[in-house]
């Protein structure tokens, strides 16, 4: 019986196993190359204002992300969190023109968050209809609901002590950035150090065996399901407070990059393997792309056209790794 | 064994259950007794394992009873069955390959600390001591048991069944997927588990598989219990002749599914 791993690596510590903490040493080489070739082709691209404005733009990306790899990784999906966080800015803006303080609306729209993820949840798994279909089901509702509520404009949102989570700076780095890590850690405290953690693992490693076990497999998608609706709904009152405004649709055209920085991270679609460092990185690196590409003056048509070749190339990676694993 | 002298760890009784009007368990009854192992022979689709997934909380029963200890049990899930000590090593390895053997092993039971995380450490500790006793060449407690050969992810099934004190331990098939060294392996397992005083099901649908492990053998054809007799009082043929026709020898006990004028 052979004993290769004895003392696991300083990285298996930290990302939890099983070549995860090979991807993200990857991504991150992949990460510096971009940023070193970035600076090299673009004399504006290291520059302090442009760094700052794309750490906002990634926390957004980063926070819709966020909730959405552990449930990936306990075999479910959620397709429906960027119209979340579009329907969050909505019931924001409305509900303090209603005369309503700004903080309950956005506990209040919080609260339709985890609605909709129990929806999401509970059809996914006591109906068990396919996740891909349910929440691009609900995601096509909830995107309806805020076009409605708004008529498709967007809402003003300029309120005294609200804004600041989307616009200002603490110790130079911007509030979104610093929500966005502490949610991060988190999420990593929960998945590697709590049993519901375990429990995602082994429930998108071997529901049926989980099932087995005794282990309440239902239950646990359901809460991960609540909790990528509520990590949307972040989102949305962070950008709402970036914005000033609450546009119905102003997150959905970031759903594709969230996808794609999930599976690149090294998240498994098949579920049972993943990392949020890895998501985090991986939300750096396009994040990054995106904005040196717009430096380089890429039309923003040919932007979408690479989030589309790198969602592939994710899938793709995702595909080999399972063969070689 | 004594029979009359000891009540029975479990005993089941007239045991029904029907998927669509097909009933896949008709009728049946079986005991065992501490540091007894009993298999539970049959072709495939004779009931042998919906019978044993009753018992494990798997399927709910349409009828019947089910005593452990001689008090009635009321057995509609896998938790209940765990909590009366029922534990059950699947045919296809009840175990998460994603996640580590240490972490398998207190699936669903994790120690914790004072805090509420979890505590790697005590529960790594803990799984060594256990395998120790039963796998003492087992090293790999930090790799995904996917990683693991068929003996060693069914030795961290058993070590997990053993972790949570099972008085009865119910295997399914328990070595059709393992090479011979391994099978090895799980006889000796068996009988040291024998020897705790754990009553154990075999399920297998080769008879070569158990019948030297077994102290008992029942036999179920088409959901229904032909019978039961000891290993020594029957030949393999006699029981292969149980598990074809139905055909009950006289050295074992008829149940309801045995050929009537055999």
């Amino acid at each position: 019986m052979s004993n290769t791993t004895q003392n696991p690596s300083v990285m298996k510590r930290l990302f939890g196993g099983s070549g995860v903490g090979t991807t993200v040493l990857i991504l991150l080489v992949f990460y510096v190359l971009l940023l070193v070739t970035f600076s090299l082709l673009s004399p504006f691209f290291m520059t302090v204002r442009n760094m700052t404005s794309i750490s906002s733009n990634i926390a957004l990306i980063g926070l819709m992300a966020a909730a959405g790899t552990p449930l990936i990784i306990a075999g479910g999906l959620d397709l429906s969190v960027a119209a979340v966080a579009g329907l969050t800015g909505v019931i924001i803006a409305l509900l303090h023109a209603a005369g309503i303080p700004i903080w309950i609306a956005v506990l209040a729209a919080i609260g339709i968050a985890v609605v909709v993820g129990i929806v999401n949840g509970v059809l996914a798994t006591y109906l068990r209809l396919n996740p891909l279909i349910v929440t691009l089901a609900t995601m096509s509702i909830v995107t309806g609901v805020s076009l409605i509520l708004t008529g498709g404009l967007s809402k003003p949102l300029i309120v005294d002590g609200f804004n600041w989570i989307g616009q200002d700076r603490i110790l130079g780095i911007p509030v979104p950035a610093i929500l966005m890590l502490a949610v991060y850690i988190g999420l990593w405290l929960l998945m590697q150090k709590t049993h519901f953690g375990r429990y995602a693992f082994a429930v998108g490693g071997n529901p049926d065996a989980s099932r087995l076990i005794g282990l309440p497999v239902d239950r646990t998608q359901i809460a991960l399901y609540v909790m990528s609706a509520v990590s949307g709904a972040i989102a949305g009152t962070v950008l709402s407070a970036m914005l000033g405004a609450a546009a119905p649709n102003a997150a959905g055209p970031h759903l594709l990059t969230v996808i794609a920085a999930i599976i690149l991270g090294g998240t498994s679609l098949q579920g049972g393997r993943g990392s949020v460092w890895g998501t985090l990185v991986a939300v750096l690196i396009l994040g990054t792309l995106n904005n040196g590409l717009t430096l380089m003056n890429v039309t923003s048509f040919w932007q979408e056209v690479t989030r589309g070749v790198v969602l592939i190339l994710a899938v793709g990676f995702d595909g080999l790794r399972q063969r070689v694993a | 064994m004594t029979k009359t002298a000891q009540t029975p760890l479990v005993e089941i009784k007239d045991l029904s259950i029907a998927f669509g009007g097909i009933k896949a368990v008709d009728n049946a009854s079986l005991d065992l007794f501490p540091g007894e192992v009993v298999a539970i022979l049959g072709h495939n689709g004779a009931g042998k394992s919906t019978l044993i997934k009753i018992l494990s909380g798997a399927y709910k029963r349409d009828s019947g009873q089910i005593y452990v200890n001689g008090e009635q049990a009321d057995i509609n899930n896998p938790r209940d069955a765990k909590k009366f000590g029922i534990e059950t090593i699947y045919q296809t390895l009840a175990v998460a390959d994603n996640v580590d053997a240490a972490a398998n092993l207190y699936l669903g039971r994790e120690i914790l600390t004072s805090i509420g995380t979890l505590d790697d450490a005590a529960m790594e500790a803990e799984a060594r001591k256990v395998m120790g006793r039963l796998n003492p060449n087992f090293q790999r407690f930090k790799e995904p048991v996917a990683k693991l050969s068929g003996g060693q992810r069914q030795s961290v099934a058993i070590a997990r069944a053993i972790l949570f004190n099972a008085k009865i331990l119910i295997m399914d098939e328990p070595t059709a997927a393992l090479g011979p060294q391994e099978t090895e392996q799980v006889g000796q397992l068996i009988q040291q588990l024998k020897k705790d005083g754990i009553g154990i099901f075999l399920i297998s649908h080769d008879i070569h598989d158990v019948f030297d492990l077994a102290d008992r053998v029942a036999v179920m054809k088409n959901g229904q219990m032909v019978g039961h007799a000891r290993t020594e009082d029957v030949t393999k043929d006699e029981v292969l002749g149980m598990i074809i026709l139905g055909k009950c020898p006289s050295g074992a006990t008829p149940g309801p599914g045995a050929m009537q004028n055999a």
